[in-house]
């Protein structure tokens, strides 16, 4: 599966395309040998995740998916999918089917690590494939996620109806969950 | 694509999801990549306590247990667990018998798990089970939800 997107080139404001993918062992190598130095000691929230564990471990469970945007040869962003295991928890749609995003990162998207950022769009587009996901797998476009908290800002400001519970109760690390209301054709 | 890089700006570009699973987890995992299949759990827990809970009380359980399973296995190799976590094992009702709990996580964690620790795990799962009879998760009063998408 190739999907072509568009990011946002920061230095000349053009957009330019890029390309959603399913992850391969160039992506992860990525994710090694780019991400991990620059995230060591950052102190951020994903500065231990490793996407080599993570892509061995989703071959493990049915219902993992993972998704990489790559832009001029390089990976920009990583998202691990579960269509499989998750259940909507608002009550009007309560254990109804949705794509729950696992995990999602772009961390040159970040002002704080990369200042100007490269792209911006990376992190947008990710969620955006995971409703279009959602669409294609009959859940009516619901997805779900546990925010980290530097992060609630963007899923607070996107327009896609999503609500949201935080901190969530049930949730040790205090992360905030959202999901995305649909209401049923009658 | 204007809005999400709007959202994007928003949160200087943070956009990640996902627990914050510690150092020491992540290098555990990046070894092991254990887990525990929550359908046959659930099938346990419907079995034995179908009667009295509710499928929102056994997606909480689950959920618990897993990560029991998960901060169990490097202390495993190391210290021990806390036992200020455990709760006395005398004022804790077994809903689900013991063999078959152990049945269950032996056949799935075996190869990681040490039989001290599963035993360990064991005993916890009585007490979260326990818990979620005495409050079951189904009876707790409605979150509240905000719809979000600020201009």
């Amino acid at each position: 599966m190739n999907r072509t997107i568009q990011l946002l080139q920061v230095q000349d404001q053009q957009v330019i395309d890029a390309i959603l993918t399913e992850v391969t062992d160039k992506h992860l190598e990525d994710a090694r040998t780019l991400w991990e130095p620059l995230l060591e000691e950052s102190g951020q929230d994903d500065e231990y995740w490793n996407w080599v564990g993570k892509s061995r471990r989703s071959k493990l469970l049915p219902g993992n998916e993972l998704y990489a945007i790559e832009c001029e040869g390089i990976t920009q962003g990583l998202m691990m999918l579960d269509v499989l295991k998750k259940r909507c928890q608002i009550e009007s749609q309560l254990r109804r089917r949705l794509v729950y995003i696992s995990k999602l990162t772009a961390p040159w998207n970040r002002t704080v690590l990369t200042n100007p950022p490269t792209y911006k769009g990376v992190g947008g587009n990710l969620v955006d494939f995971a409703i279009a996901r959602s669409h294609e797998l009959g859940y009516q476009d619901r997805i779900g996620l546990h925010a980290l908290p530097s992060a609630l800002g963007f899923y607070r400001k996107l327009r896609i109806g999503l609500l949201d519970r935080s901190p969530d109760p049930e949730e040790l690390d205090n992360l905030g969950y959202f999901e995305t209301l649909r209401i049923d054709d009658p | 694509m204007l809005e999400l890089i709007e959202a994007e700006d928003a949160a200087n570009g943070e956009v990640g999801c996902g627990r914050d699973l510690r150092k020491g987890l992540s290098g555990y995992f990046s070894n092991r990549g254990m887990a525990i299949e929550d359908e046959k759990l659930k099938r346990l827990l419907r079995e034995y306590l179908g009667h009295i809970l509710m499928e929102p009380d056994f997606d909480s359980i689950t959920i618990q247990i897993q990560r029991q399973i998960e901060s169990l296995v490097p202390q495993a190799s190391g210290k021990s667990l806390s036992s200020a976590s455990l709760l006395a094992s005398t004022n804790v009702t077994e809903h689900i018998p013991r063999e078959e709990l152990k049945e269950l996580f032996q056949s799935q964690t075996a190869v990681f798990c040490p039989e001290d620790a599963l035993e360990q795990l064991i005993q916890l799962c009585h007490q979260i089970i326990y818990k979620a009879v005495q409050q079951p998760r189904h009876t707790w009063s409605s979150p509240i939800w905000v719809l979000r998408g600020e201009t």
